[in-house]
Parts: C-alpha cells; sequence; structure tokens
C-alpha cells in the first residue's frame, strides 16, 4: 500500500495540475477573507470584528478554497479515465480496492496540505486587513485556532470526498459538474425545506466545521466525523461498484 | 503458459467472444490473428483482469491475472486501450509505474536503452509520435522483465526498423523460455516471428496450430486466413 500511496503522489507531482489547483486554492482563500474583512467594515455594518462573532464571520469562508481541494480529488480518481491510464495502473494493480483505497488516502493527504497552506494564508490576510483596518485580529482568541484547524480537516475531508467521487463516477466533468450543482444550487434548496436534515449535508457540515456562525449547524467533531462517513461511504459503493466493471 | 479456457465475454447484445479457448506455451512465439472487431482486444482484455469474461476463465501460470502476486513482474502487457498522460514525460511515465509495482528505478533507466528511447525520455509524452508512444507502451510492458508477455498489435506505428527490432526482441524472449502471445494485423509479419498461430473470427476459434504445419499444408497464411474468416460470413 506504501507504494501504491507513493506513486499516486509521484503522478501528482508529475503533471502541473496540482500546482494550479494549489495556487487557486491559496489564491481564492486570501481573497475570501480580505472580502470578509472588507464587507465587515464596510460603512452600514455593524459586526465588531475583534468580537468572536466578528471572528468567525472572517475566518469560517478560509475554507473557500476547498472547492479546487474536492475537484483535485475527482481528478486523482476520475482523471485516470479522462487520460485513459488507468487501464496501465489497473494492469499494475489489478486489485482495484487497493487503488480506490490508495487515491483516497493521497486525496485526502494533499488536502490536508492545501488546507494547511490556506490556512496560513488565511492568517496572513486577515492579520494584515485587520491591522489596515485599525483593528487588532485577536490572535489569542481560542476561535481563531479551531476555525483554521477546522479549515485544513475541511480540505482534507474533501480532498477525500473527490478521490471517492472520481472512482465510483469515473467521469471527471461529470463528477466535477455534479459536484458544483450540488454545492451551488441542491444543497441549498434542501437546506431551506428542512434544517434539521439539511445540516447533515456536506456543504453544511462542511460549514459547521469552520464554525459558520450563521445557522443551527453541527458541531465541530460531529460535522468531520459526518464529512468522514460520506468519503467512507462513497468510497465503499465505488469499490463494490468497481468488483462488477471492467476497466 | 497462458491458458485460455471457453471465455465468453458479452456487452449488451453483442457477443465479442464466444467460448474461445486456447492456449500459448512457453518458449514460443504465439501469433493472434483475426479481422477488425473478431474478439482479440476483448481476448486479451480478459486475460489481463481488464474485462470480465460471461464465462470460462483465463490464466497464466495457472493464476487468474488478479491473482498473481506481482502482476507487472510476471506479465508484460501492451494493449489496445492504454494511454498516457500527455503532459507527463516518457521517464516520469516509467518512473510511477516502477514505484507503484515496487521495481527498482534503475530498471526505467534500462527499458529506456533497450527500447531506444533515451533521448526523448525527458519530453512530454503528448509530443511523441505513434511509434514512439509504441516504445514506450513496450518499454512499460518490460519493465518487471516478465515471464510472459500479451502484446495487442505491438507493431502499431513502429517504423521499418522499430518492426524488425520488434520481432528479434519477440523471438529472442521466447528462446529464453518466456511466454509470448501478439495480435496482428499484418499476416507477413505474423508468418515471419510466429511458431504457433491462433485465429479467431466473430469471436469463434477458427484455427490453432503450429506455424511448421500451417507451412507443410503449402497454402500461404493469406490464403487460409481468408478461407477462415470470411466462411462465417457465407
Amino acid at each position: 500500500m506504501t507504494d501504491l500511496i507513493a506513486a499516486e503522489i509521484l503522478k501528482l507531482r508529475t503533471t502541473r495540475t496540482v500546482w494550479a489547483l494549489l495556487a487557486a486554492t491559496v489564491g481564492v482563500t486570501m481573497l475570501a477573507v480580505t472580502g470578509a474583512v472588507l464587507a465587515a467594515d464596510s460603512g452600514n455594518a455593524t459586526l465588531d470584528l475583534e468580537s468572536d462573532r466578528g471572528v468567525r464571520t472572517v475566518l469560517h469562508v478560509s475554507a473557500s478554497g476547498g472547492i479546487f481541494v474536492l475537484v483535485l480529488g475527482i481528478i486523482i480518481a476520475a482523471g485516470e479515465y479522462r487520460q485513459r491510464t488507468a487501464v496501465g495502473t489497473f494492469l499494475t494493480t489489478p486489485r482495484r480496492s487497493r487503488v480506490i483505497a490508495a487515491k483516497l488516502v493521497v486525496g485526502a493527504g494533499v488536502g490536508t496540505v492545501f488546507g494547511a497552506l490556506a490556512a496560513l494564508a488565511a492568517f496572513g490576510a486577515a492579520n494584515h486587513n485587520y491591522r489596515a483596518k485599525g483593528y487588532t485580529f485577536p490572535v489569542d482568541s481560542s476561535d481563531v485556532w479551531t476555525i483554521l484547524g477546522g479549515a485544513v480537516l475541511y480540505a482534507a475531508l474533501f480532498g477525500a470526498i473527490g478521490a471517492a467521487t472520481g472512482s465510483l463516477v469515473r467521469n471527471q466533468v461529470g463528477a466535477i459538474v455534479g459536484w458544483l450543482a450540488w454545492l451551488a444550487v441542491a444543497e441549498n434548496i434542501l437546506f431551506q425545506i428542512s434544517p434539521s436534515i439539511g445540516r447533515w449535508l456536506p456543504v453544511a457540515a462542511g460549514r459547521a466545521l469552520v464554525r459558520d456562525p450563521d445557522g443551527d449547524l453541527l458541531s465541530q467533531p460531529v460535522a468531520a466525523v459526518v464529512l468522514a462517513a460520506y468519503a467512507a461511504a462513497i468510497m465503499a459503493v465505488a469499490m463494490i461498484s468497481e468488483r462488477r466493471r471492467d476497466a | 503458459m497462458i491458458e485460455i479456457e471457453d471465455v465468453v465475454k458479452r456487452y449488451g447484445e453483442t457477443t465479442a467472444v464466444d467460448g474461445v479457448s486456447f492456449s500459448a506455451a512457453s518458449g514460443q512465439v504465439t501469433g493472434f490473428l483475426g479481422p477488425n472487431g473478431a474478439g482479440k482486444t476483448t481476448t486479451l482484455r480478459v486475460l489481463l483482469g481488464l474485462a470480465r469474461p460471461d464465462r470460462g476463465r483465463a490464466v497464466i501460470d495457472g493464476a487468474a491475472y488478479a491473482d498473481l502476486p506481482a502482476p507487472r513482474r510476471t506479465v508484460g502487457a501492451v494493449i489496445d486501450d492504454m494511454g498516457f498522460h500527455p503532459a507527463r514525460t516518457g521517464r516520469n511515465h516509467l518512473r510511477v509505474v516502477a514505484r507503484a509495482a515496487g521495481l527498482p528505478s534503475r530498471q526505467v533507466d534500462e527499458v529506456l536503452d533497450f527500447v531506444d528511447l533515451p533521448d526523448a525520455a525527458d519530453r512530454r509524452v503528448g509530443g511523441y509520435s505513434q511509434g514512439m508512444q509504441q516504445r514506450l507502451a513496450l518499454a512499460t510492458a518490460l519493465l518487471g522483465d516478465p515471464a510472459v508477455l500479451v502484446l495487442d498489435e505491438p507493431a502499431n506505428g513502429l517504423d521499418p526498423a522499430g518492426v524488425v527490432w520488434l520481432r528479434n526482441l519477440l523471438r529472442s524472449w521466447a528462446a529464453e523460455g518466456r511466454t509470448v502471445l501478439f495480435s496482428s494485423h499484418v499476416l507477413s509479419e505474423v508468418e515471419t516471428v510466429a511458431d504457433h498461430l491462433v485465429i479467431i473470427n466473430a469471436g469463434h476459434l477458427a484455427a490453432d496450430e503450429s506455424a511448421a504445419d500451417l507451412r507443410s499444408s503449402g497454402r500461404p497464411l493469406e490464403e487460409v486466413f481468408l478461407s477462415l474468416t470470411t466462411a462465417a460470413h457465407r
């Protein structure tokens, strides 16, 4: 399994996709945090940026780049079909569930690295913009660290969910479009219909993980378990359906 | 030693392979012939564990491909729908395979030399000619120094020098007691190199005999092939 994981990492390092998505993740995170500070500080805003709620409002957007980690996870798995490299991968490792598991681990691992760099960028952007507007960024507040830690976990879990989805769906564009439609539209509607069920859905669980101040969301640990369960469930379905599928 | 036993493979209503059995012995080059759509690639995909047969089984040295403890060390395969990531260099493609298969990385340089690709090794595969891609595919197959070669149309895209090189490779591989099974459209090529011939047509086995027997019949391979593969349509 170690060899397989190392090979999956080597696959990523030997194309350019991963660097483009890393740049996008960090860039979008910095923009989102900067935007959140500016919005909260605009003329008619009543939010106290130095309060707990202020910190949560600004920092929960540090998961904004997570969408690119989800896309990367999908590419890790479904990209093999797009580039027709899946056959070679299965010739090397005919036990396909091992390939699926390795890809999930790498999706989570790369997500952790992306998430850590994005959290660092979010911290820097928040600190800089607070100072620029004449506020003090409350670095000793535990909120700062639970939110940034949540953002790292968010990226790790969505990287895993992306990889599992890519293995299941195989169609890279379809998987990405499907998830974007879910994130942008479908889950929102479900959440409006029933918040008590909606908060168990992936986007709401992700928001809980970065302690979004709005809405009656799950606690951070429960949200992490819920997202991990989604990743595991999608992976399990992928492994089972792979037993019947041709490469 | 490769054994195909009563393999049936259906795609929806179409039966691509319908009860084909044959074997490819070690120490021999076995040529696998058939018109387009005869079921050659499907049979090889079943053999390599890429497609699940609806009936029958295919084994390599007694084991199904998926049960081989070290597939890349046992079987070297070139198959039609195997692609390369266009942005990855040839060398990095081989490094990935070596890593996943637990093979030492020095074998990457060895096979690159062997297929005469060292100059192009650090260029992106997207810029390779078809012949260079075919050499890279062969390098991938040879990476694990396997005892069995399964090659689907390995001469595709090779220039005349490449074809001669491939012919010598297949011969020397078999001379070392290894097993070679390769498919081709090019009858003259198969006739030159194969010790044994298997011909399939419309999913059925049409011939399974030694090249020597075929030669002694006095009929040219082309004539035999056409009579076997067009009869079913009449």
